[in-house]
């Protein structure tokens, strides 16, 4: 695993591309040479002080030199990060987390399920296991969905859930997968933390969910970020983001 | 008028203790150490303040245990810590592979329902003066987040806490003071009469954040320790309130963002600071200022 580093990173690109999702794209030669699966950012937005604490991010996609992250705009700072311009730079702590590798991945008939912005953070490791895995996704009403036109090319099959039935199936995803359960070898999953206890019960033995939680330090030094597993707390932001569920105090 | 860039530099005495520079890193907000050395060297530090360590290992209070607040932000973590067997055995020795000055900042555990803070001080300097070398306790009688009767504002026990440390440890002791009270002059001078050698002030202000979707506290302790730039003029306050009453060296604590800041603590009459809430906001800076 490569160390993080604090640096500045340049905007290539920062467009809407569903309602409140947007996707911003930086020149980031380091983070794509040196990153793993389900690793992110944290993100300094702003100069001053009116956002003092770094944001946590999903790397979404890497390629070639840049990398890029797909955000949910919910409050302040991602506000503001929806105002960065092209040729703008963000200070950034990359790459964070534990990461995943890719080789140790050993099922075949993955079942991925996506809750709402958890979409953004399951995209990358996807497409690392391009054609093994289904797609369940989630979302409040069809004009939130993300990029699915991408995921198409990934995924074996996809099944989606809107609150509004605005498309796929009316309701929650949970209920979706429910009836598919004994198709999947493994489960991948990122949404609410609700959303994620609901799976786990329903596949309890190799399922993975990655958390989120409030940050502050982002590099495992304040024990902030913490979630409960069956060895006491654990930082989301050093031993995580991604957990195994069995080893959580759900 | 102080050449401030070249106290930045110059080492620091606490008594016959040197410390190589003035610039430590506060309990809290670099862990022990491990995960801070991909950012700073620590060798260059004058000293590392190690997180909260108790006698017994502690788990800590539920989360969320953070949340940014303007200019500041807000902590109930609860000294989640190995105990100070733990932090003997498994963190000390890692630090003591960087020749950075050691600083373990101990902390006495006092709830509503039970208190053997004066105790588990006793115990806690015995333990780290008998069994490993460091180079100075810091003792934290502030937490706002284990201490369930405010004893940092009770200048009897201060004195008596402070004494009872000193007698029993070898290395320099700091006393680290609260904000939380209407007489920091007062503490200051409690803790002297104590016998401590150094006082650092501040530790974090008690602070409260509300969502008012759930109009409920986002901290899962509902209460917390405000930290970070809004907390600095308070600091600032208190540091040159207690030098007017002390000749003590004083390491000041606060809302450190970058060398003015710095700066302005000598200038308040503060001998060394310690980085804290900075340490998660721009922490490629600190190499800047050695
Ligand atoms: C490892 C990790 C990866 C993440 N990846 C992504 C991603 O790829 N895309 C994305 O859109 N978001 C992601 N997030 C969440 C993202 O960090 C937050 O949405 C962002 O920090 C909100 O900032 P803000 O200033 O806009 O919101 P704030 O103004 O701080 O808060 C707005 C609202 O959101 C809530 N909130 C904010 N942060 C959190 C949190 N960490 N946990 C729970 N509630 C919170 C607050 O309670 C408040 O109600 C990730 C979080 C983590 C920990
Ligand atoms: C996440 C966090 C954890 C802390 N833990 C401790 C602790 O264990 N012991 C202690 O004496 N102070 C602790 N503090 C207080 C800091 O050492 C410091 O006094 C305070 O944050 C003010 O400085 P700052 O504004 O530079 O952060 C903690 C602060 C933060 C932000
Ligand atoms: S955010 Fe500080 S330990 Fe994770």
């Amino acid at each position: 695993m490569s160390k993080p580093i604090q640096a500045k990173y340049k905007v290539l690109e920062n467009v809407r591309i569903a309602e409140g999702y947007y996707k911003i794209t930086l020149e980031a030669p380091y983070i794509v040479r040196n990153y793993l699966p389900t690793q992110f950012v944290n993100i300094k937005v702003g100069t001053g002080y009116e956002y003092l604490l770094r944001k946590p991010f999903s790397i979404y996609e890497a390629m070639d030199h840049t990398i890029s992250i797909v955000y949910r705009v919910i409050g302040k700072g991602t506000r503001r990060l929806a105002e960065y311009q092209k040729g703008e730079f963000l200070d950034i702590v990359a790459p964070v987390g534990k990461g995943v590798q890719v080789k140790n991945i050993k099922a075949k008939k993955m079942a991925f399920i996506a809750g709402g912005c958890g979409i953004a953070s399951l995209k990358e490791l996807a497409g690392h296991v391009a054609k093994k895995f289904d797609l369940f996704y989630g979302v409040e009403s069809r004009n939130q969905i993300v990029e699915l036109e991408k995921w198409r090319k990934l995924a074996n099959k996809i099944f989606v859930a809107t609150d509004d039935g605005s498309e796929g199936y009316k309701g929650f995803v949970t209920d979706l997968f429910k009836e598919k359960v004994l198709q999947y070898d493994a489960v991948y999953c990122c949404g609410p933390k609700v959303m994620m206890r609901k799976i786990y019960e329903l596949f309890p033995q190799n399922s993975y969910f990655i958390f989120e939680e409030y940050m502050a330090c982002g590099i495992g030094v304040c024990m902030g970020c913490v979630i409960k597993t069956k060895e006491g707390y654990k930082r989301i932001c050093k031993d995580g983001p991604l957990f195994k569920g069995e080893e959580i105090v759900w | 008028m102080v050449d401030l860039e070249k106290k930045l530099r110059s080492p620091f005495k606490i008594g016959n203790k040197v410390y190589p520079n003035p610039i430590w890193l506060a309990s809290g907000t670099c862990g022990f150490g491990e995960d801070i050395t991909d950012f700073i060297d620590l060798k260059k530090l004058g000293g590392i303040v190690v997180k909260g360590t108790t006698l017994k290992p502690r788990e800590g209070n539920p989360t969320p245990r953070v949340v940014e607040t303007p200019a500041g932000m807000l902590n109930s973590i609860g000294i989640q810590n190995p105990g100070v067997w733990g932090v003997i055995k498994e963190k000390i020795p890692f630090l003591k592979k960087y020749k950075v000055p050691i600083i373990v900042n101990i902390s006495g555990i006092c709830t509503a329902d039970s208190c053997s803070a004066m105790s588990d001080f006793e115990e806690l300097a015995k333990i780290i003066a008998d069994n490993v070398e460091v180079d100075g306790i810091e003792i934290n009688v502030s937490c706002p987040n284990v201490t369930g009767k405010n004893l940092a504002n009770n200048m009897l026990w201060l004195e008596k806490v402070v004494a009872v440390v000193k007698k029993n440890s070898k290395a320099p002791v700091i006393t680290k003071l609260s904000p939380n009270t209407a007489d920091i002059t007062g503490m200051a001078k409690a803790v002297e009469n104590g016998g401590t050698d150094a006082i650092s002030l501040i530790n974090a202000l008690l602070g409260m954040k509300i969502d008012i979707k759930t109009q409920q506290p986002v901290l899962g302790n509902k209460m917390g320790g405000l930290s970070g730039p809004a907390i600095r003029p308070v600091a600032i306050r208190m540091v040159y309130q207690v030098r007017q009453v002390t000749k003590l060296p004083i390491i000041g604590i606060g809302g450190i963002i970058c060398k003015e800041d710095i700066f302005e603590f000598f200038c308040a009459g503060a001998d060394a600071v310690q980085l804290g809430t900075m340490n998660f906001v721009d922490i490629n800076q600190i190499n800047s200022f050695f």
